[in-house]
């Protein structure tokens, strides 16, 4: 989390009132984790090929502040803050988390063409002609006319009849699922997204799969493994530098592995 | 000069806002030779045509050049404006790409074929060419052709569920765009893999990347609870279940907030030294343990959060951090344009524009010895490259003036005329 505060996420993730907001726990080591991976991968591509050897630093701020979503640059080009994603205003809608039958959906569709289809979507086609809607300058002194015929809309309908009705319109709409519900998607079970292995000791776990897939000639080549045991390699590996059983026994012995 | 691990790979960019195109740069960054086409002539929601705009920094000339939305993931690229729909830009199109070794599309799925640049049509043009694919819910499934957002993603990964403030309205937790930031990341690794396969294979690979599949692995925490026991993650905004304190908190002044954070005795002690309270880590204190911090939690982070309002921030993350405790102010782009650390580093980077002016610019997200990443590049403007690429593709001069006479490429958007060259 102070990896966050330090670069300008944290200070763009301010709800309206009370403290800034991190993201879930652990997501800035995730990502530090996975830069580190992308530019160490080209490094030692190019090494293959007879590139030179290179040295890489990651420093965990700068990997944060450098990344896109921190939105440095709306500072350096206009000394403005970028406002916070998905929140409800009066001026841009329909953005933001609204309630409906069963609980939350999400909404983007304030701009072109997605505020022309939202306006199909709740039935009235004609609304975008229409002089309260059609200039967007204008657009936010009807706010409460859209709403009005909007919010019911919504409350009539579960998150998923809400989200698929919207998509089937080219809206860009999604449903606020819980951790059990994202799971048990039908696109995450279809697609098989989340992955299940044998962990030791502990027994079947879900792990979210891989983060691309790669289809070459010799087809989808991702497995996932369980986390290895505390050690479980630690005779592989010593075995694979050469050293002698005795000279591993001598190791352990000393607590040097263990 | 940047870095040159991937010099000599070729990639076209056919993406838009943040996700595919900063992936684009990534790839810019590392030497690869980066062709971005627009969706020319339809106007990129990054490029607005009119002002007002928010997004817009002030200025002359056309306002789609002067967007910082644009500028932000576009550096180390060229650029060409193709309209890739018109029978003569798709055969620009199709020629582009048989030299090319990567094409990055974030189109919905089905798109791509629609434009008669399917993977298996892409294979039979180039079959050393991979192509990696990033719409929302992937290529295939169920919600092929959904649209989608950032924001979006985390709502249905369950990240938004579990992220906001316990006491705050669902409506009130901002979104977050934590996708834009990580899956490019993963662009650079599969373009890295399949250019590495295709050594041995001698073809390239298609990619299938779903947003929302490259978001759940960055949250492993999220989906740790549900793995092992079934139980929804508790929503817990800034908050550690088993580090106490951990949080934001107010400092003195109008709007300043720091993240203090004890993640062990030491670090404790190091934080109730600061506050001038070191009794707080002695010996029979009930706050000495890690345990007895978590059975107080409400009476410790109360005691933390009277310490910080009483001190100004940098003082006290100075402070703090001195004791060795964790502390950091929750930074805005001032504070990391003052910050000597980033200064001492030469982070951040005077990068000069034609339509901006020089502006100071972010810095990149590694540094590499020798060939350390450097802005090459600018952000394009609109068509900047055409005439540079067609050429190196074999067009001549007669046959470009004619592809810009009819429309197939061009150098500007909605009303503006073309610009000069």
């Amino acid at each position: 989390m102070s990896v966050f505060a330090w670069t300008n996420r944290m200070a763009r993730q301010r709800p309206p009132e009370g403290p800034p907001l991190r993201y879930a726990p652990h997501t800035a080591a995730m990502q530090v984790g996975f830069t580190a991976a992308a530019v160490a991968s080209a490094a030692l591509w190019d090494r293959e090929r007879g590139g030179e050897r290179r040295d890489v630093e990651i420093s965990a701020v700068e990997a944060h502040s450098g990344n896109v979503d921190t939105n440095f640059t709306a500072w350096s080009l206009n000394q403005g803050i970028a406002p916070l994603s998905a929140i409800r205003s009066a001026r841009v809608f329909p953005v933001g988390t609204y309630a409906c039958r069963d609980g939350f959906v999400q909404f983007t569709a304030a701009e072109p063409p997605f505020f022309q289809r939202s306006c199909a979507a709740i039935g009235h086609p004609e609304w975008p002609e229409d002089p309260r809607f059609e200039d967007p300058a204008v657009r936010p002194e009807h706010h409460d006319d859209y709403m009005e015929v909007f919010l019911p809309w919504l409350a009539a309908r579960t998150k998923q009849e809400v989200f698929h009705e919207m998509q089937s319109h080219g809206v860009l709409c999604t449903p606020v699922l819980s951790v059990e519900e994202a799971v048990a998607e039908p696109v995450a079970v279809a697609r098989g997204s989340f992955v299940t292995v044998d962990q030791p000791a502990d027994g079947e776990m879900l792990l979210a799969g891989a983060p691309f897939r790669l289809r070459g000639i010799a087809g989808d080549a991702y497995r996932a493994l369980p986390a290895p045991r505390l050690g479980e390699h630690t005779a592989e590996i010593l075995d694979g530098l050469g050293y002698s059983r005795d000279e591993q026994i001598a190791l352990f012995r000393a607590g040097v592995t263990g | 000069m940047t870095t040159t691990a991937l010099a000599g790979v070729r990639v076209v960019e056919l993406s838009e806002v943040w996700a595919g195109p900063f992936g684009g740069c990534l790839l810019g960054d590392l030497g690869a030779d980066v062709i971005k086409v627009e969706s020319y002539p339809r106007t990129p929601p990054t490029r607005p045509v009119q002002v007002p705009d928010w997004r817009v920094s002030p200025g002359d000339g056309p306002p789609y050049e002067r967007s910082w939305a644009q500028h932000q993931a576009n550096r180390n690229k060229r650029n060409v404006a193709l309209d890739i729909r018109s029978a003569r830009g798709a055969e620009v199109m199709r020629r582009l790409l048989r030299t090319t070794d990567v094409v990055v599309d974030t189109f919905s799925a089905g798109t791509m074929e629609r434009l008669g640049l399917g993977w298996e049509a892409l294979h039979e043009l180039n079959p050393r060419l991979t192509a990696i694919s990033l719409p929302g819910w992937g290529v295939e499934g169920p919600y092929r052709g959904y649209v989608s957002f950032g924001t979006g993603f985390d709502c249905v990964t369950g990240h938004s569920f579990v992220r906001g403030h316990p006491w705050r309205r669902e409506e009130d937790t901002p979104g977050s765009t934590h996708s834009d930031a990580t899956v490019p990341l993963s662009i650079v690794f599969a373009s890295v893999a399949a250019l590495r396969l295709r050594e041995r294979t001698g073809e390239g690979s298609f990619v299938d990347l779903s947003q929302v599949e490259q978001l759940a692995s960055q949250l492993a925490w999220v989906y740790a609870e549900w793995a092992l026991n079934r139980r929804e993650p508790p929503r817990i905004g800034d908050a550690d279940p088993h580090v106490v304190p951990h949080g934001c908190y107010q400092t003195a002044g109008e709007d300043s907030w720091v993240v203090l954070i004890a993640q062990d005795d030491r670090q404790w002690a190091g934080l109730a030294h600061a506050a001038g309270h070191p009794e707080w880590a002695e010996d029979g204190h009930p706050w000495a343990s890690v345990s007895g911090r978590i059975r107080e939690r409400e009476a410790v982070e109360g005691a933390v959060s009277a310490f910080a309002r009483s001190a100004e921030r940098d003082a006290l993350v100075e402070s703090v951090q001195a004791r060795g405790a964790i502390a950091a102010p929750v930074a805005d782009p001032q504070d990391q344009l003052l910050s000597p650390q980033l200064a001492a580093r030469a982070w951040l980077q005077s990068v000069d524009h034609p339509f901006t002016g020089p502006r100071m610019q972010p810095g990149f997200l590694w540094g590499v010895e020798p060939d350390d990443p450097a802005w090459d590049r600018p952000c394009g403007l609109v068509g900047e490259h055409n005439r540079e690429v067609l050429t190196e593709l074999g067009y001549g001069a007669e046959e470009i003036a004619q592809l810009t006479s009819e429309g197939a490429i061009g150098t500007s958007y909605g009303d503006f005329p073309p610009r000069a060259e």
